[in-house]
């Protein structure tokens, strides 16, 4: 059983590999955009490792949606 | 019933507050170092084509010759008619100065752009048993490539078969290419950056190439004929693009002053790409005078580099008078010179202020870069006369003060 701690992990280990972001920066509160300064593109890459992980599909209009690492972590959970 | 309302195009043309954006004003006459504008002459900082050529070669009576010699079309398709002579002699005299073993030309360079990568990423299959399956590439390209390059990976997946690096980031790359696992990966860089005028880290980008066998596309459109001998910057570049990069592409629109595009690289990739590129076979090709004309004018350049020495010599005399105003540059040595500005509104009061008083200055603000990012983004011109440039530099200077820059 995969609980949210394990989501948020494995999250934080994509932000990492895909833009350089310290894997420990990635935490709940955190905004992409804001906090962690990711953009477009490099949403579209997370989303798709995500995908591939989780096996979860992630819309585009909904990827605009998910605003928070938080969001993006309920969300994935609530897929499964 | 309005059936294009859908389209909001209305709406869209009417939000704009620049109101020259959809209409652009009309040019009488060549342009060059001065432009006629809705019947104004101004200084022109705009022009891509640079070198003032008609004063070195008669480009006009080539551009005639071939006229009367190959007609104005080639009437159609090189794969069904065959290939016209100004245009045979034109991509090796590509594919000789690229040193690479063969070229194919296109209408425009956003065209050689698009057909390469349609021709690195397309399967087609042939009653006859012969199949191309190249459907698994992974393209990887710095993420200021030109739009052409984006609009060819457009249909492809972002995140599996499209990655980008930060820009003219090697390590980015790196990290990129580190976490790839494909059998086919095709790096796509620039040589100069049109929006910044940088020069890209092209060998440390090649090394990255090698050390993950990955195939390299080097677009040249700015560079191609200006650099490469070793008294001008970036020599080391150049050469780098000649001797290591598996494909270049060359724009025809640059220095050399006219239309049309090429991609060189090695001769079988090449052949193939006359039926996979797509924009070679089913649009127009570049006209056999411009052709013709080109070639003329690639060899000038190649036999007489006093004519780009000497514009090397007057763009950097230029860079160096607005360091000497305190008016800082994009850091490059490139002929293309980006003045930051930053704020949006005070950008854009320059550009008018700039025509009010007889200059052609392009400005890149938002959407083109990033909000309050904005920058001047000139091209010196060969045929700019000393007064036109200091012209220039003292309002420049007023217009910084008056802004408080």
């Amino acid at each position: 059983m995969v609980n949210n701690t394990d989501i948020l992990n494995a999250l934080a280990k994509i932000v990492e590999e895909v833009t350089n972001v310290d894997s420990a920066e990635v935490t709940i509160e955190k905004s992409f955009t804001d906090d962690l300064d990711i953009d477009s593109l490099s949403m579209v890459e997370i989303t798709v490792q995500v995908e591939d992980m989780f096996k979860v599909k992630i819309p585009d209009d909904q990827v605009a949606e998910l605003r928070t690492v938080g969001d993006a972590v309920s969300y994935i959970a609530n897929q499964r | 019933m309005d059936r294009l309302a859908p389209w909001a195009f209305a709406a869209f043309v009417e939000a704009n507050t620049h109101e020259t954006a959809y209409r652009p004003p009309v040019v009488d006459g060549p342009v060059g170092p001065t432009i006629v504008r809705n019947g104004r002459e101004l200084v022109n900082f705009a022009s891509i084509s640079f070198l003032d050529l008609e004063r070195h070669v008669p480009v006009r009576r080539h551009f005639a010759e071939g006229a009367l010699a190959h007609g104005l079309s080639t009437s159609g398709s090189r794969m069904t008619q065959g290939i016209c002579r100004p245009h045979q002699v034109l991509e090796e005299t590509i594919a000789r100065h690229t040193g690479k073993e063969r070229a194919i030309s296109f209408a425009t360079g956003l065209l050689a752009n698009i057909g390469f990568v349609h021709a690195m990423s397309s399967s087609a299959h042939f009653d006859s048993g012969i199949e191309v399956r190249n459907r698994d590439t992974v393209f990887v390209v710095d993420r200021d490539v030109h739009w052409s390059i984006w609009k060819g990976l457009e249909g492809l997946d972002y995140g599996r078969n499209v990655h980008a690096f930060r820009h003219n980031e090697v390590s980015d790359l790196a990290r990129v290419l580190d976490r790839i696992q494909a059998r086919k990966i095709v790096v796509i860089a620039e040589s100069i950056y049109s929006a910044d005028g940088t020069m890209g880290p092209i060998v440390e980008i090649l090394d990255e190439c090698d050390r993950h066998g990955a195939i390299s596309m080097i677009d040249d459109a700015n560079g191609f004929m200006v650099y490469g001998p070793e008294n001008r910057p970036y020599a080391r570049e150049a050469a780098a693009i000649r001797e290591r990069a598996d494909f270049v592409m060359v724009s025809l629109s640059k220095a050399i002053g006219l239309e049309g595009g090429a991609i060189a690289g090695p001769a079988a990739a090449i052949d193939a790409f006359e039926l996979l590129s797509g924009t070679s076979m089913f649009t127009a090709a570049i006209q056999p005078p411009t052709a013709y004309a080109a070639e003329r004018t690639i060899d000038v350049l190649a036999g007489k580099p006093e004519i780009v020495d000497d514009y090397l010599a007057h763009a950097a005399r230029l860079r160096r008078q607005m360091h000497e105003i305190d008016t800082p540059t994009t850091p490059t040595e490139s002929y293309m010179l980006s003045v930051p500005i930053g704020n949006d509104a005070a950008a854009l009061q320059m550009r008018e202020w700039f025509v009010e008083d007889g200059y052609l200055v392009p400005v890149f603000s938002y959407p083109a870069v990033a909000r309050n990012q904005a920058l001047l983004r000139l091209f010196p011109h060969a045929g700019h006369t000393e007064e036109q440039m200091d012209g220039f530099l003292r309002t420049l200077l007023t217009y910084r003060r008056r802004l408080g820059l």
